[in-house]
């Protein structure tokens, strides 16, 4: 009988307990095996890796780990898969992050309590890019650090509640006997591991080839469109916005108000600005870049600027940037007042171009626009941080909805979500980066009363629609808008910048599954909206048309695309985590066109 | 873990099976082929009763009653049938021993024989019922019912099973000596017992009641393997030196 001497579960897979039988008969030998096993559908917090070390969660060996589940509080004398409510995790791991008994844990989805803790990410999220002295100014009040930590055990986000009112019930159940079996029992079989042991850093990990580069694609749209073979040259007015977050949890990382408000201001801008007429007469020309990586140490916006420097944009005219308006956190700004950041080492001139424009803007459209406190040390974590390493006098601001810190109490956390963000701050943000452009672009020779500039109106139903694609569960990104430029992979986006798997010589959109959602739908958006004027003869297409100065935009399962005059390129960053070295990586980076 | 569990498991239902198989069955080839037809016989007789029945399941608790009875009474019959089966073999198995100048059959190769097919039916009741139930014991987790905290679920199946196989393989042979000496109480044995030990088995339904079912199956068990080692002893044991077991009994009478 002494076979009898263990309990197991699988997967996160409970073991089944006498109270699940009902008492009822079991009809046949799989629904035996049903009542033994259930699954237990969570969000893993994975191993990451960077130049130094590793951080995030693992399974200590190359095994499946599993233990009897207990709640937080319960006595922890014998290894247990712990249960803990979110907000005591950051105390659980401070207690119990290095005690032996901790196989596992199940994190259960509250609602975080918004003080300190709440954010995921370090006080000053990646300080060490900073383009000055001070880094230890706390640009984010609510931070925990939690996901640079390193933790030697898996630990799993539940966010359903039926599966943390099941997960519960058996801790208790466990509780209850004491130390009798039959236990409930958790299996955790997400083996986090490189593959190779002895390879804990970067360096040696990619170089042995037991882990995966983090990269994407980021987006580039020149805004008219340009003439390939022989471009125009013309000051270049850099708009830019990042997609991507990071949190504990890698899977739940919905980034709604940092930094995507960012990127839905500045879509909503382009279509706002799609319906100016004779912009190719402005004096300078438009580049819309939305980047990706940049919460995994800013990957996309540094290989940016390496391939311009390389000279890899001279098909686009892109050789060098004037000015650079970059839209941060925009979606919860108190009584549409947004603050911009510039560095004390920007060039005057152009920068003070770029503010005026944005005063104009802000007073025609009812909102308020004021400059970032005197005592903040600079620019606050953003994607401009790499163009001032690059070159301290880059006329470039950011616009955020914060001045001396971070307002938004779930930077880099799970619940950065659709609740967070309000439409009227998003709206604003939006009409004030369309009529700034708009001014930049004509160089000041547009008057602010002039019938083009109060034309630029902000669709708000494109705003509203947008939040509801991106951070909706249903239909999320299977809602009309994306449908009529995609077909997503998934309905729910998560803005986590992805493994890079892909051949770079490849097309992306010849294969839609390498490249995420959300990404997609940015090129198809701002490709439909920068090309030119629709003509009505528009040759069809399912990935490539012949005209290299056209690109096939709008093919979704159900309808082909449309070749438009578009200059909408996707851009490869891989990378490595906090590294500065590119020069193994030069070799696989390029833009495509499509 | 799982493993271990499953084969222990396994080695509960059918040691005894395997190593009355290795000892008794192996050595004689005939033996093997009569365990072998006689479990196909008896599937055949459970997967007629399953038949029947499956038209009528899922239904209320009593229906099990019903179906134990009719089962039963089903697999007696064809031990019946069984019987006069053998009855037909043994004569042309003895006609070809006359043509090949060899012995033959006498009572103890008839015993022997009812043992094998006693193994086999006992190995069909096993199979059928107790090594499918078994099969997710090799997994890591295991089960108990609401109803039998005690034991879990997988070793009231194996030993069921057990108790079964045993109760199979020494009902038949107290069957072949009832019906080769025409003994009444001994016809009417092994019919009770087999229906007695199946509805013993519905005593596990009842809360806890695992506890007292499977001791109480076990106990038909013991009584049956008593009296067919009675019956065996009392008939080639050293006292019957007189019937001596060269002697080859006629079918149907009795001394």
């Amino acid at each position: 009988m002494a076979a009898i001497a263990r309990a197991w579960g699988l997967l996160l897979l409970l073991l089944l307990l006498p109270w699940l039988a009902h008492g009822s008969s079991i009809k046949s030998v799989p629904e035996l095996e049903s009542r033994m096993y259930a699954s237990l559908a969570g969000f893993p917090c994975v191993r990451w890796l960077n130049l130094t070390g590793e951080l995030g969660c693992a399974n200590p060996g190359h095994g499946a780990v599993s233990a009897p589940i207990l709640r937080m509080g319960d006595a922890l004398d014998s290894p247990a898969t712990v249960l803990v409510p979110a907000e005591s995790f950051e105390e659980f791991v401070d207690r119990f992050g290095d005690d032996k008994n901790v196989v596992g844990v199940l994190v259960e989805n509250g609602s975080q309590a918004p003080g300190f803790g709440a954010s995921d990410d370090a006080r000053f999220p990646q300080a060490e890019f900073a383009p000055y002295e001070n880094q230890s100014w706390v640009w984010n009040p609510f931070g925990s650090g939690m996901m640079h930590r390193r933790l030697n055990f898996p630990v799993f986000f539940l966010s359903s509640p039926e599966n943390i009112e099941l997960a519960r019930r058996l801790a208790s159940q466990n509780v209850e006997k004491g130390s009798k079996r039959p236990a409930n029992v958790v299996e955790f079989n997400d083996v986090m591991q490189t593959t190779k042991t002895g390879t804990p850093t970067t360096e040696s990990c990619l170089g042995e080839l037991s882990c995966l580069p983090l990269g994407g694609y980021s987006v580039m749209s020149t805004f008219p469109p340009v003439n390939v073979s022989h471009p125009t040259v013309k000051p270049v007015v850099l708009a830019m916005a990042s997609v991507d977050s990071a949190t504990f949890f890698r899977d739940v990382a919905p980034g709604a108000d940092s930094p995507m408000s960012g990127v839905i201001a500045l879509l909503a801008a382009v279509d706002a600005l799609s319906h100016v007429p004779d912009f190719d007469s402005f004096l300078k020309r438009l580049v819309f870049l939305v980047f990706t990586g940049e919460a995994r140490g800013y990957l996309g916006s540094r290989q940016f600027l390496a391939q311009l420097k390389k000279g890899a944009f001279a098909d686009y005219g892109l050789t060098s940037i004037h000015q650079i308006l970059e839209v941060g956190s925009v979606g919860q700004a108190s009584e549409a007042t947004f603050f911009v950041h510039k560095q004390a080492t920007a060039a005057a001139v152009d920068t003070q171009q770029i503010i005026d424009a944005l005063y104009l803007s802000a007073s025609s459209t009812d909102s308020t626009v004021k400059l970032a406190n005197e005592d903040n040390p600079g620019i606050p974590p953003s994607s401009l941080m790499t163009f001032v390493h690059n070159d301290p006098t880059v006329a470039g601001v950011v616009i955020e909805e914060f001045d001396t810190a971070f307002t938004n109490k779930y930077y880099n956390s799970v619940d950065d979500n659709s609740s967070n963000v309000n439409l009227p701050s998003l709206v604003v943000a939006a009409s004030l980066v369309a009529r700034s452009l708009v001014l930049l672009a004509s160089d000041n020779n547009l008057r602010f009363d002039s019938p083009i500039f109060e034309s630029i109106q902000v669709n708000m139903s494109l705003v509203e629609e947008m939040v509801n694609c991106f951070f909706g569960t249903s239909p999320g990104m299977r809602c009309s808008l994306v449908e009529s430029l995609m077909t997503a992979s998934h309905d729910v986006a998560n803005h986590y910048v992805g493994v890079f798997q892909a051949d770079p010589s490849v097309s992306p959109n010849s294969m839609p599954e390498v490249i995420d959602d959300t990404t997609r739908f940015v090129w198809n958006f701002l490709a439909d909206r920068t090309a030119l004027p629709r003509e009505d003869l528009h040759e069809k297409c399912t990935l490539v048309c012949k005209n290299p100065d056209e690109v096939c935009v709008g093919a979704t399962q159900s309808q082909l695309g449309q070749c438009r005059v578009s200059s909408t390129s996707s851009c490869i960053l891989a990378g490595k985590m906090i590294s500065f070295h590119f020069s193994q990586l030069s070799n696989r980076s390029g833009c495509h066109t499509g | 873990m799982g493993l271990v569990a499953g084969f222990g498991y396994f080695l509960i239902a059918l040691g005894p099976a395997l190593t009355i198989f290795g000892s008794s069955v192996a050595p004689k080839p005939f033996l093997i082929l009569t365990v072998l037809a006689s479990a196909l016989v008896w599937l055949a007789s459970l997967n007629i009763a399953a038949i029947v029945w499956r038209a009528f399941l899922p239904g209320p608790s009593w229906v099990f009653l019903l179906i134990l009875t009719t089962s039963v009474a089903l697999q007696e019959a064809f031990r019946l049938l069984y019987w006069h089966l053998y009855l037909k073999i043994e004569k042309y198995l003895n006609v070809l021993a006359t043509k090949l100048s060899k012995p033959q059959c006498n009572y103890l190769d008839r015993l022997e024989i009812a043992l094998a097919s006693g193994v086999g039916h006992g190995l069909a009741h096993a199979v059928f019922f107790g090594l499918s139930i078994i099969a997710p014991a090799f997994g890591p987790a295991t089960y108990y019912t609401s109803s039998c905290k005690q034991m879990p679920l997988f070793l009231v199946s194996a030993l069921s099973s057990l108790a079964f196989f045993l109760l199979h393989t020494f009902s038949m042979v107290i069957a072949f000596n009832a019906y080769t000496y025409d003994n009444i109480s001994q016809k009417l044995f092994v019919p009770i017992m087999h229906l007695g030990a199946a509805l013993l088995t519905l005593v596990n339904l009842l809360p806890n009641g695992c506890t007292a079912g499977v001791p109480l199956v076990f106990l038909c068990t013991a009584l049956t393997m008593a009296y067919g080692g009675k019956i065996v002893w009392h008939n080639l044991g050293p006292h019957s030196l007189h019937h001596g077991y060269l002697h080859s009994p006629q079918s149907g009478s009795s001394l």
